[in-house]
């Protein structure tokens, strides 16, 4: 049995090689070369037409970095991050917290905040810019608060506001996240043993005081690691605003540009400036992996100690 | 009890909350389905009426656009993205997780180093090899670029970390070779990984737009997606047809979705993916 097991490990090597190539090629091709074809480009002044036009040196990154229109789309990200991650992560907390009391509810709850997650971007949009439209459903609600309340408000499509236009991509993003950072919470929660929630019931805690003084405290990794995970995804924001901002990008007025749009406007918004566009692509995979890095190290510091 | 009083409001409010949440989830596509079916003049208009329901905007795009023909891109690229870059990612890894082939832990650290590379960052020079291989207003370029995924690699791998060994073992004493065990044996019983994986990529598949939007500029080769904005960008659509369109996309994969939850949730409590 021996002998045969050895033939067995020996005939492996080549089979393991054979099964692993396809997708190392794929890799290879289909990653490694894009990346690097990113990264030589960021140097030079390469067209989407003309094709490579010689070497810039870091001339691109101090074009971008000194680019107001680059500016303003780390203004709208961050923006953007600044709210949809809070929403996301105390809203998600609320109904993982929920859906985790009431068993009857669950698998509903599950599957009605999951499914805006799963909705195409266009159907997303088109369904949002209805409802966000001028005499929509939703302006005609405001406008009623408007009159019963001191508030004060004036209908606008979204949309077309750059006001208002922000703030719909922000609504869609919360929209349509929220199911995923639900699930990710519930199954957090459902690793927490029972039966410290029945020594605190003995105890005489409150609900209040056990989500704060339990219940927090024992996902704080994956509360973590949620808020990392939605920071980085955030800085990625762009195909909703994409969809929504159609042919002209960032529109109106540029209140939608996102730093990934800058990445896509500057290469085929027009003037196909491939270096330029590198440039600024790889300084968002620099924060990006700066953030991951840390984070990382903060885990693995964890799992030493 | 005074505290279980205070429980109860606790709960009362917190269930209030809840249940205005979920409105509000659900109500945007409650009403955008129901606007589908109304007539453009009335579909503003905050109130139910069932009497005038009509099916006229679905005849519409129906009939001005190959949607059929969109379907059928859609499904063919979904499909076949889905069924080769699982086989692909399987095999390798099943490779990195059970042969000590040379170059095995390099590879594996590669891939974990490609799952950091955000997507968008090789977005033009993808479509610029995309161009060379001749793929542009081809559904290939849809499919072949897409294959392979650091993700599912990972998962895969991770599935195949705690197989059991004997059966494998078992298999090679009848005589299968390393490649046959995999395509025979390791394959057909990574139902659940694979389950789960299927149902993720062909959620994302179905609603790409971004490169088909890039890629895709003949019309009889539109995805779905594609497809119906592009309806949109053209004119000025009547908004019951631009909430017809939106159901069109939706529908097919909430059926689907709905129809595969079960199966789903039993993948992520095997696999531990999400």
């Amino acid at each position: 049995m021996f002998k045969k097991n050895k033939t067995f490990y020996e005939q492996d090597k080549k089979a393991g090689v054979l099964l692993a190539l396809p997708a190392s090629f794929w890799m290879l091709l289909w990653v490694f070369i894009p990346v690097s074809f990113a990264f030589f480009a960021s140097f030079t002044n390469w067209n989407l037409l003309a094709g490579f036009r010689g070497f810039v040196g870091l001339q691109n990154y101090i074009t971008v970095l000194t680019d107001e229109k680059f500016w303003l789309a780390v203004r709208n990200t961050l923006t953007y991050a600044v709210f949809v991650i809070p929403a996301h992560i105390c809203l998600g907390l609320f109904l993982a917290y929920t859906a985790n009391m009431g068993h009857k509810f669950k698998g509903f709850l599950r599957t009605v905040y999951y499914l805006p997650g799963i909705t195409s971007s266009v159907a997303i949009t088109s369904i949002f810019l209805f409802l966000f439209s001028k005499f929509g459903i939703i302006n005609q609600f405001l406008t009623w608060l408007s009159d019963v309340t001191p508030l004060d408000y004036t209908a606008v499509a979204w949309i077309n506001d750059p006001n208002y236009a922000l703030p719909l991509i922000i609504i869609m993003a919360i929209w349509s996240g929220l199911g995923f950072n639900m699930l990710v919470f519930l199954a957090a929660f459902q690793d927490i043993p029972m039966e410290i929630y029945e020594a605190a019931t003995i105890d005489g805690c409150s609900e209040f005081h056990k989500f704060f003084k339990i219940t927090l405290p024992l996902i704080k990794d994956q509360m973590f690691f949620t808020m990392v995970l939605a920071v980085i995804s955030s800085l990625q924001v762009f195909e909703i605003a994409f969809v929504t901002s159609g042919s002209s990008a960032g529109s109106p007025n540029g209140a939608t540009y996102t730093i990934i749009m800058y990445i896509y406007d500057t290469v085929f918004g027009g003037i196909g400036a491939v270096g330029k566009s590198s440039a600024a692509a790889f300084i968002l995979f620099a924060v990006i992996m700066t953030i991951t890095l840390i984070q990382k190290k903060l885990f693995s510091d964890k799992e030493v100690s | 009890m005074k505290s279980s009083y205070s429980e109860k409001i606790f709960k009362f409010v917190m269930y209030s909350l809840v249940f205005i949440l979920t409105v509000s989830f659900i109500f945007p596509f409650v009403w955008a389905f129901y606007s589908s079916f109304r007539p453009e003049s009335v579909v503003n208009d905050f109130t139910l009426q069932f009497n005038n329901l009509t099916i006229s905007a679905y005849l519409k795009i129906f009939t001005g656009n190959p949607v059929l023909r969109w379907y059928l891109n859609s499904f063919f690229v979904s499909i076949v993205t889905v069924t080769l870059s699982i086989l692909m990612n399987s095999a390798c890894g099943y490779a990195l997780a059970r042969i000590n082939f040379k170059g095995n832990n390099i590879l594996f650290t590669l891939i974990l180093g490609v799952m950091m590379i955000p997507g968008q960052v090789t977005m033009v020079p993808t479509y610029i090899l995309i161009s060379k291989f001749n793929m542009i207003n081809s559904l290939w370029g849809l499919i072949i670029p897409f294959l392979f995924n650091a993700m599912n690699i990972f998962m895969f791998r991770q599935f195949y970390l705690s197989f059991p060994k004997d059966l494998e073992e078992s298999a090679f004493m009848d005589g299968l070779s390393r490649i046959k065990i995999f395509f025979k044996i390791a394959l057909p019983l990574a139902k659940a990984p694979i389950v789960t994986l299927v149902i993720l990529n062909f959620i994302g598949n179905w609603n790409s737009f971004v490169y088909p939007n890039l890629i895709i500029s003949n019309k009889m080769l539109y995805t779905l997606p594609v497809g119906l904005a592009s309806i949109k960008k053209e004119y000025m659509i009547p908004i019951n047809e631009s909430m017809a369109a939106a159901m069109l996309i939706t529908i097919p994969l909430f059926i689907f979705y709905i129809f595969m939850q079960k199966k789903l949730s039993q993948g992520i409590a095997t696999t531990g993916i999400k």
